[in-house]
């Protein structure tokens, strides 16, 4: 309270309160049908010429008829202007008619006493039908308002429902009070940490008044409109985009200048259209909110995928080192030479196992998390492959490895430990998935913009239709399910391309095997080939 | 020989030393930084294996500060996506690096070299490396017996290598040394083309070298005289008899 009492008196210096009075006394009256003298003077001319047209050929009217005759100017009155000027026309039909046509004439002296019964009678059925009458005209013109209204609110929310995103619902709102009621207006929607922001604002008429916090917030807060003729008073229209009992927001309107307050009808659209506009910003919210829960539970089901391959990728080493260790110490004596060497081996192998994996699974996270820095040296694509080779160490023992590569390969501009882990994950999945003795071969080829390598081994291949899965996250091949592994070793391969500009894809070999293409852009750095 | 192991995990040391003592050094520990310092000025190891994260400083200033008294060889431990960690501690004097996690094999060449390089200032004139005889006194390189004819750049290249087998020499070390103190970062193109060339010179199969081995983002090394020796002899008889 006491905060929007001093926004009032910071706002509204005493000769824009003394103009709000008068706008108030104004907007009260607007209320009622105030229509002027106009009708009545029209009235009172429509009886005097009906007078004078009877006048002349008054002998050849019954009385009867003449009184029937002066029911005409009350029912078109009742019909055109309402209650009172029908009334206005019934009063002055009857003196009328008892002045000009009831002898005595020119009096309103009245010789036979039946015709007081007959002017009851006539004031009597002429206020009916006035009321009867003007009221069907009141009831036509709602019926038109409301249709007008619900044409208009169809339209909005025809509009509101097309759109996705809350900005757009704040630009249709506002365009929509621009065209219908030509003010200036804005919409205002709490932002993420819940203070208000406007959201649009109307771009050719812009509010000429600055929205008064305190008010905006009470609003806010309350749910409640304040405009003119509301307690605190303020200069603009605040109306709260209200769906049930929640307030999304709220619509600042400016008045039609000082003159032109909003009647009430006017009132009662705006607020039906922010009601409209409020089930939109909740739908677009919920929209929000189910799109966010589908991509938890995306992410959720790929970490249980991870988990899942983790759990058994990381035990099934930890398994056997824990089962060989076991048995070199409580059966040591027992075993036999071989069998010592064999458990050795099986710890060593498990370990490297489980290295290998603890890379893959680093250079993941490394290039989910987009920490993944590109190290950019000139390499040498020899020197590349060989690094990649040396790598691999035992694991190509008894292969035959061709390398083929033109003689003038120049430099490539690449992370050499990145590209060189790519190569180590295409080409140990290329010793892996093939059998033992079975050569692996790798090509070099100068495109004009590129080099591409391209990696063929003679294993057990890939189908045609899995060529662009293999390089998603965890896929594997039901060909290779009976070797262990996580299906993240291409993935990153692809990562780590496609951070360089380039590209990798598959293809079955022919007649069997895969051949896995890399193809790095050859572009020059900016400066020569300098070195970081 | 004494050798002082500075790391923090007790399971390291551990290993460290069970490995180390097998081979007839003597080993002290250190878990901090600081500790290894004191250790290190107190003891006098002959060789120093650093861990580069430590808690207490990191392993960048404990060798700095080894450095400032001391020449003693220092091993630095290095993870092994880390190459610009790798040159950093090269560049303030570290003798070489193993990254983990390491084999015992490779550890144990690198350290070996380390010690050898203390005591021998002068390298021998002559040298065999694997398949490969030097005669620096004569400027004459065999290959199986065969003369091989390099260039005065590739001589000097190799030459510098092979006084230095079995350590790591950076990009910009070799620079300097072959092409001179003026060289500049720029012309490590230069150097890739020389060592493609020297290796077509003396590599069996120049695409997987086993003689001029690359360290990626670091520089390159030279195999070690005897390890090389393991490698032919494993070439030429694959399954040896323990």
């Amino acid at each position: 309270m006491e905060r929007r009492r001093k926004a009032q008196k910071r706002h509204h210096s005493p000769s824009t309160l003394i103009q709000w009075r008068v706008l108030d006394a104004r907007h009260q009256a607007s209320d009622k049908q105030n229509l002027g003298i106009g009708p009545y003077v029209a009235v009172v001319l429509m009886v005097g010429s009906l007078t004078a047209f009877l006048w002349i050929p008054r002998h050849l009217f019954e009385d009867v008829n003449i009184a029937l005759l002066y029911l005409l100017p009350v029912l078109y009155s009742a019909v055109k202007w309402g209650l009172r000027p029908a009334l206005l026309a019934s009063g002055l039909g009857v003196m009328s008619f008892d002045f000009f046509f009831i002898p005595p004439i020119f009096s309103y002296a009245v010789s036979d006493v039946r015709y007081l019964i007959s002017f009851a009678v006539f004031l009597v059925v002429a206020a009916l039908t006035a009321s009867l009458a003007s009221s069907l005209q009141q009831k036509t013109r709602e019926a038109e308002r409301r249709e007008q209204t619900t044409a208009l609110l169809l339209g909005v929310s025809q509009r509101l429902s097309r759109v996705s995103d809350v900005q757009a619902i704040g630009r249709i709102l506002v365009d929509h009070m621009v065209e219908t009621f030509g003010v200036p207006a804005a919409v205002l929607l709490p932002n993420q940490s819940g203070q208000l922001e406007i959201v649009a604002e109307s771009r050719e008429r812009p509010l000429t008044r600055r929205i008064n916090p305190g008010v905006l917030s009470w609003v806010y807060q309350h749910g409640q409109v304040a405009g003119y003729g509301t307690k605190p008073h303020p200069e603009m229209l605040y109306v709260p985009l209200k769906s049930e009992e929640t307030v999304y927001g709220v619509l600042c309107l400016g008045e039609y200048g000082l003159s032109h307050p909003f009647s009430h009808e006017q009132r009662a659209t705006v607020e039906a259209v922010a009601g409209l506009a409020a089930i939109s910003v909740a739908r677009v919210q919920a929209e929000a909110q189910a799109r966010t829960a589908e991509l938890t539970a995306e992410s959720e089901r790929l970490r249980t995928a991870l988990l899942d391959s983790l759990s058994h990728e990381l035990r099934t080493p930890v398994t056997a080192i824990l089962g060989a260790i076991d048995s070199l110490q409580e059966t040591r004596p027992k075993l036999t030479r071989e069998d010592q060497d064999l458990l050795v081996a099986t710890i060593r192998d498990s370990a490297m196992r489980m290295n290998r994996l603890i890379t893959n699974l680093l250079g993941m996270v490394r290039l989910e998390s987009g920490m993944m820095r590109l190290n950019r040296r000139p390499c040498d694509i020899a020197d590349l492959i060989g690094v990649a080779l040396a790598q691999l160490g035992e694991a190509l023992e008894g292969r035959p490895v061709l390398v083929a590569m033109p003689e003038d390969t120049s430099d490539l501009w690449v992370d050499d430990v990145l590209m060189e882990q790519a190569l180590v994950n295409v080409l140990s999945n290329a010793v892996k998935y093939s059998p033992e003795g079975s050569p692996v071969e790798i090509h070099v080829e100068r495109l004009p913009q590129a080099v591409r390598f391209s990696i063929r081994d003679y294993g057990i291949g890939i189908e045609a239709d899995e060529v662009d899965k293999l390089f998603e996250k965890f896929y594997r091949s039901p060909k290779a399910r009976r070797w262990p592994g996580t299906g993240l070793g291409l993935a990153i391969c692809q990562g780590i391309v496609a951070a360089h500009g380039g590209r990798v894809w598959a293809a079955p070999g022919a007649p069997q095997g895969t051949v896995i293409y890399i193809e790095l852009p050859c572009a020059e750095p900016a400066e020569g080939g300098a070195v970081q | 020989m004494t050798i002082l192991v500075i790391d923090d995990e007790a399971h390291i040391r551990r290993v460290l030393k069970v490995l180390l003592q097998t081979q007839n050094y003597h080993v002290i520990e250190a878990a901090t930084g600081a500790d290894g310092l004191v250790q290190t000025f107190a003891a006098a190891p002959d060789c120093v294996l650093l861990d580069i994260g430590l808690p207490d400083i990191s392993g960048f200033d404990v060798l700095q500060s080894i450095r400032r008294q001391s020449s003693v060889p220092v091993i630095m431990l290095t993870i092994r996506e880390a190459e610009q960690d790798k040159v950093r501690a090269l560049d303030m004097g570290a003798d070489d690096y193993v990254s983990k996690p390491f084999g015992a094999r490779e550890l144990l060449a690198r350290i070996r070299v380390a010690l050898r390089h203390r005591v021998h200032t002068t390298p021998p004139t002559v040298m065999r490396i694997g398949r490969l005889t030097l005669d620096f006194g004569r400027r004459w390189i065999e290959r199986d017996g065969q003369p091989v004819h390099l260039t005065p750049i590739e001589y000097a290249l190799l030459q510098e290598l092979a006084t230095n087998a079995g350590r790591v020499l950076t990009h910009q070390h070799l620079l300097r040394k072959v092409w001179g103190p003026m060289s500049e970062d720029t012309d490590a193109h230069y150097l890739r083309i020389y060592v493609g060339h020297l290796r077509k010179k003396i590599e069996q199969d120049p695409t997987r070298p086993r003689l001029i081995l690359t360290e990626p983002g670091v520089g390159y090394r030279m195999m070690a005289p005897e390890d090389c020796a393991e490698v032919s002899d494993k070439d030429s008889s694959p399954s040896p008899d323990p």
